[in-house]
Formats: C-alpha cells, structure tokens, sequence
C-alpha cells in the first residue's frame, strides 16, 4: 500500500504534462508571416505583452517621481540610519532607543519571529494531538475536541487574540500579585519567572557547540567500537543536545536571577508579556484548530484494511497509529500544514491590535517617524515575503523527504 | 503572501493606500486642491472620531469637537456649506500616508507641529488651533504626585504620536527604566490603561482630559501638573500648494479675527449692517478684498455663521461648556493672556 501511495504521487507530474503535438518547426520564425503560424503569432503577443508591461512600469515610476517630487520627497533609504528615539515594550535582540531605525525593525522581526516559531510548534502539537482525539473511539473526546475545533475555526483570529489579552488582563494589579514562594509571579504584568544567567558567555556557548558536535560525530564510532547496534539519526540529536547542556553547565558558572517587586513592575527575571502570552495562544489555538482537522482528515484517509492488518500482526492501538497510520497520513498532510505555518507568520501582524511590538508595529512608526511610507510598505512586504518563502521551501522539502521514504 | 493586517486593519489599508495611490495618482489634479475639491463638492477632511473634544459622535452619532468644526469650517469657506464635509476618521498611525497619499485634502487631527513632520514628511503645518502639552494621567490609588516618582512604570502611549518620543526623551533623561504600551486602537488602549496594564497614560493634556471624561469614575484619575513637552496642535496640508496652504491658514485665523472684533454666530447677521471697516473688511462687504485667497467673498461669514468664533468653538468642544471641562488658560486671545494672535486683516 505504502508504495501504491507514493506511486500515485510519482504518476501525477507525469499525467499532468501531457505531449504537445506540435506542427513541424518551421526552418526559422522569419520563413512564413509571422501572424500564419501558431509559433509566430505567440510570438507577437509575447513581444507585445512584455513592451506593455514594460512601458506601464516606466510610466508608474515616472509618475511615482514626479509626485514625490512635489511634495519635496525622494525615494531613499538613508533614513533607516537615523535614530529611533522610542523605547519597545520586549524584545528578544538587544535594543535601546539610540539604535537606528533599521535595528527598529530587525528589532521587531525578531519579536515576530519568536511568536511565529513558538505559535508554529504550539499550533503542531495541539494539532495532532487535537487531530487523533478527534477520531477516538472515546465520545467524550471526540465531543470536547469537536467544540474545540468548531468554536476555534469559526471565529475570527482577532477578535480571539482581544479575547484571551481581555482575559489576561483580569488579573490581580501588579501590587497584588499571585506569589509563588516569592519566586514566580503572576499579575496584569505578566508571569515573571526566575531567569538563569550564565557567566561564561559567548565561549561557553562555543564549547558546548563544540561538545555537542563532537558528541553526534563520536557517537557511532563508538557503537561500533563497543559492538553495539549503531544508534539512529534521532538518539544521537538527543545525545548531542545532553552533551551541550552538560559542557554547558560544566564550563560556565551560573546563576539565577529572580524577579523582584519594584515599585511598579518587577525587575530582573523573565517575564512572559500578557500582549505576547495572547498573541501566541490565540495563534496557537487558531492554526491548530486547522492542523487538527487536516489531521483528522489525514488519518481518516487512510484505508481501513491498514489498521486491520495492523491489528492482525498483533500491534497495539499505538503501535498501528505510530508505525502504520501516521506515516501514511503525514504525506497527505504536509503540504496543507505548510499552508497553516504561512498563515501563523502572516497573522503575527495582528500583534498591533494589543501593542506587542512586532515587525508591523516596527515599520508602521517607521514610515510615522521617517515619511517614507513608500520605501516602508516595501520593506513590510518584503519583510513578509522571505520567511513564507522559506517555510514554503522547507516545507516542500520536507514533504519530498517524505514521499522517497515512501518509496524506498 | 500579504500579511492579512495589511488589508484588514485602517492602518495597514491607508499604508498600503498610500504606496498604491503615490505610485498611481495622476500628478496634475493633487496640485490644485481647491479645483479638486470645488470639482467635488466635498472636502475631504482627515480627522479622528474617536477622541472626545476633538471628533467625537454625539449622542444622535453626529460628530463634534474642535476637529471637526475646523473641517466644517474649511467646508464653509471652501464651498459655502459647512455640511459638506466628508471625515475621514484616522489613527495616529494613518494620518500621515493617508494625506501624503491624497486621500485627504487636509488633516486636522491633533498633530503636533514638529521639525521633522515640517521637513521629512513633506507638509506644511497652518497656524495652531489648540495650544495643548504633554502631560502625565495616573490612577489617584497611585499615589504618584510627580513624574520623578515613576521609574521602572508600564506607560500607555499612542504609537506615532510625537509623546511617543517625548516621553522616551524625559525617562532616558531622568535615568529612570519605563516599559511603553501602545495599540493602534484608541478604544483598545484606553480599556488597557482603565483595567491597570499601564500605570501612566501620556499624550496631550486636552486629550487625556478626553480620555478621563470617559472614565467610569472621572474622579479615581488625576492628570500630573508637570508638562512634559509643548504640544501646539495645527492642521497640516502637503507641499506644493501655496494657495491651498493660504486657504487653510486663514480659515483658522477668521474664527480668532471674529472673536478679536466681537463677532459671534448670533450676532453676524446683524454685524453685516455695521460700518467699522475691520467688520466689514471681515464680512466680505469690501469689494475684491478676498479676491487673492480664492474663495468667495462671504467665506469669513459662512465659517462664523456655521461654528461661531473661537471662544465659542473652545467653550463648546473643550471648555467649560464640555465634558472635558478645561481652562481656556494659553488658548484666549493675546488680550486676554493667551498666546493665539491672528494677523492683521488688512
């Protein structure tokens, strides 16, 4: 069945291009009149087709220049370099309001990015799991996970984020604060939760990279030194990760540094914002209300007689749904899934509605700052362009990963 | 690939308004905005209709404020009518593409005459109708008296808006720590500072006395006595077009000049008659006198006659006769220790 599958996937590029039949090529495009032959006259068109389109370009940006022109505007870049003279509520890059305005907004891609990252992996798992529970033999949770998906799916993704930061902002004022033996807080500031410090710096970091490549490198060496079976792709990840984290704590001293009550807010430790708490959950929920039904669908698209047959060898329920199921539901979904993960990146712009100062955020001061606003849409949509662009690619790329294994 | 916001938000459609129409908006027509908007029929007046004493919908949804009676008075000058005025309600972060794009013909929306908005943005900013300064509203149960007091505080401020930058100034300068909030929605933000995510709201004072007006309990804030920065509030046209630019300035001088020589919406009638030369200089009895600004000869009379003079515009929208309920203070007259002073009209 595996290989039908993947057979079908191989067959469909081929149907799809099928043979032209074209009249015998003339000695050169030039031999006949050009509007007498089917070559000729797509010629014409082409060559017609791109002077317009060449000519309407020239004239958009002639007209472009005449009216900034007028207004005593050129189209220019060198603003970027000025500085940006406002503070940001959170960041993850380093920033004060002396920076330049392009680090403003590296500043807030980087913002937009963690709740892209965070609300991608979030929305995956929530998605899968959400996905499987949907087709469980269990009516309570087939009924829960049903809700959750029809509520989730039907409702704007605005109006959720408003929901959840409304919410969140219930809670006690920052005087009041929920303490958990004075080491974690929560308030209308946020969940403020110790922060580890390491003291080593940007060398520790380097050696525990070089720790954990070393420890991927050795590893089947080693195994098969010692005879053992050579471990998997996987284990040794893990193996490598464990490494890091042991250099990590080895070579640099570290320490923990709790969040305090000041006067107004607390200082020192992590806070996670109830702007970026909202933000992340509502887009959580909503792309993984989406991978869930694709999920759902995934599984549910795979013939009944491989479960049975999986059941018949003697496997568990898990075994079937880990071993037999998912894999061959994972090569229906991806491409789909990929389409959710661009939607949780473009949807990071929503942030403005509850002023988490995101990559959006970023460009619309920009342009309010500079004037530029031509230069800054462009950047803002270039902005949005590459990083879909990428998860597109390594969507792709994951999904023919999928479909050799599926051959093989 | 567009990122949803940018359609689905006012200010992601007038940012991307404002790429698409400079690129595409036929140059001839934006240099006379008078032909433009006389063609027309209506003014296109950019403004807020969300900020009490500024532009605000009244109890039957009919807008009000200082705002939009200048956009009404421009109306009037322009064609007579000071109905015939379109508001295009705009953000802190939208008023700028949408007149640099066009879209609007003026801005009267609270925007602060600064250095850059003059040189970078390509504007030209008119006379001030409000001279206002930023100031500082904290919850009483704060206890806060001086904003020295606020170090480490979550301060609630509108992006865009030149506080933004005035009070990163003020807490960098004062070696104080401060987290700011800001939303693009003003509905948004206010419920923010109400249920206590900011600590401080900081904007113009005139707008914070609006933001306290809608208060549950106007009482539990108080607004700082320490003005952190001068906030004088002027409507804004675009480069390049001096006749428009001339009709805008005056058209915020004559409700001053009516006040200046005791003209007010019930008495212009009966001052038509009057033989002082000033009044009648003012009321478009002297012949060909108004010929250079372009407009008709009783344009000064249709502004007074539809929103009265100054003192009444600010006794209505901000003054005691509001909701807002502030002082006529720096806004009288020179006369009366204020700081507006209309040009002669001679």
């Amino acid at each position: 069945m595996l290989r039908t599958l993947a057979n079908d996937h191989r067959a469909i590029p081929a149907r799809a291009e099928p043979e032209q039949r074209l009249p015998p090529r003339p000695p050169s495009l030039w031999g006949a009149a050009l509007w007498r032959t089917r070559r000729g006259r797509q010629f014409i068109v082409q060559v017609v087709g791109s002077c317009l389109l060449f000519a309407f370009l020239i004239e958009i940006t002639h007209i472009l220049q005449v009216n900034l022109a007028r207004q005593n505007l050129e189209l220019d870049f060198g603003f970027l370099n000025r500085p940006a003279g406002i503070a940001i509520s959170e960041t993850v890059l380093p920033y004060s309001p002396e920076d330049g305005l392009s680090w403003l907004i590296v500043t807030g891609a980087a913002n937009s990015l963690r709740v892209a990252l965070v609300g991608c992996l979030l929305a995956t798992f929530l998605g899968l799991v959400v996905g499987i529970l949907r087709v469980s033999d269990n009516p309570l949770l087939r009924v829960l996970t049903g809700g959750y998906v029809n509520v989730v799916r039907n409702t704007p993704l605005l109006l959720q984020i408003l929901f959840w930061y409304t919410i969140l902002l219930q809670l006690p004022p920052v005087r009041q604060a929920i303490s958990l033996g004075d080491v974690v807080f929560l308030s209308q500031r946020g969940l403020q939760i110790p922060k580890l410090l390491f003291e080593g710096g940007g060398w520790a970091l380097l050696a525990a990279g070089a720790g954990a490549v070393l420890v991927y490198a050795v590893l089947p060496r080693a195994a098969r030194a010692l005879n053992r079976a050579v471990p998997g792709r996987m284990l040794r990840l893990c193996a490598a990760v464990l490494g890091f984290g042991l250099v990590l704590l080895a070579v640099a001293p570290m320490a923990v540094e709790l969040p305090e009550h000041g006067a107004f807010n607390f200082k020192g430790g992590m806070t996670l914002t109830p702007e970026y708490t909202a933000l992340t959950l509502a887009q959580s929920l909503y792309a993984g209300a989406f991978i869930a039904e694709l999920v759902r669908g995934g599984i549910e698209g795979v013939a009944r007689g491989q479960r049975e047959a999986g059941a018949s060898l003697g496997l568990s329920e898990l075994q079937i749904l880990r071993k037999i199921v998912i894999p061959q539901a994972l090569v229906a979904i991806t491409p789909s899934v990929s389409t959710q993960y661009i939607g949780v990146i473009k949807n990071t712009s929503l942030a403005v509605a509850i002023g988490y100062p995101d990559f959006f955020w970023a460009l619309t001061i920009t342009i309010n700052i500079s004037g530029h606003s031509i230069e800054g849409v462009g950047l803002m949509l270039l902005g949005y362009l590459i990083p879909t662009l990428i998860a597109a690619m390594l969507m792709n790329r994951f999904n023919r990963g999928l479909l050799k294994k599926g051959r093989s | 690939m567009l990122p949803s916001f940018l359609l689905t938000s006012s200010s992601g459609r007038a940012l991307t308004a404002a790429a698409v129409t400079a690129c595409l908006a036929t140059p001839v027509l934006a240099d006379q905005t008078l032909d433009a908007v006389k063609e027309r029929g209506v003014l296109k007046c950019g403004t807020a209709l969300d900020v009490p004493g500024f532009g605000y919908p009244d109890s039957n949804g009919v807008p009000g404020g200082m705002d939009v009676d200048y956009c009404k008075a421009l109306a009037a000058a322009v064609l007579g009518d000071a109905e015939k005025v379109e508001f295009i309600p705009l953000t802190t972060t939208t008023r700028f593409p949408a007149l640099q794009s066009g879209e609007v013909d003026v801005l009267f929306r609270q925007v602060t005459t600064t250095f850059t908005r003059d040189t970078s943005l390509g504007f030209l900013s008119g006379p001030v109708t409000v001279f206002d300064g930023q100031g500082i509203m904290v919850p009483k149960a704060l206890g806060v008296t001086k904003a020295t007091e606020l170090d480490g505080a979550t301060v609630c401020v509108t992006p865009g808006s030149n506080s933004e930058l005035t009070i990163g100034d003020y807490f960098r300068a004062n070696g104080m720590e401060f987290k700011p909030i800001s939303m693009d929605n003003f509905d948004e933000m206010r419920s923010a500072f109400f249920s206590g995510r900011c600590d401080v709201f900081t904007s113009d004072r005139t707008y914070l006395g609006s933001i306290r007006s809608v208060a549950e309990n106007p009482d539990d804030y108080v607004v700082l006595d320490e003005t952190l920065a001068k906030s004088p509030l002027a409507p804004v046209v675009r480069q390049g077009d001096d006749q428009w630019y001339n009709i805008v300035r005056w058209t915020v001088y004559a409700p001053m000049i009516a006040e200046e020589i005791g003209i007010t919406s019930e008495n212009v009638d009966d001052k038509l008659s009057e033989g002082a030369p000033m009044i009648q200089r003012f009321l478009g009895k002297q012949a060909e006198f108004f010929e250079g600004i372009g407009l008709e000869d009783d344009w000064a009379y249709n502004v007074v006659k539809s929103i009265g003079n100054y003192g009444e515009l600010y006794e209505r929208n901000l003054g005691a006769g509001s909701a807002i309920g502030l002082d006529r203070g720096d806004n009288n007259l020179y006369f009366n220790g204020g700081l507006h002073y209309p040009p002669p009209l001679l």
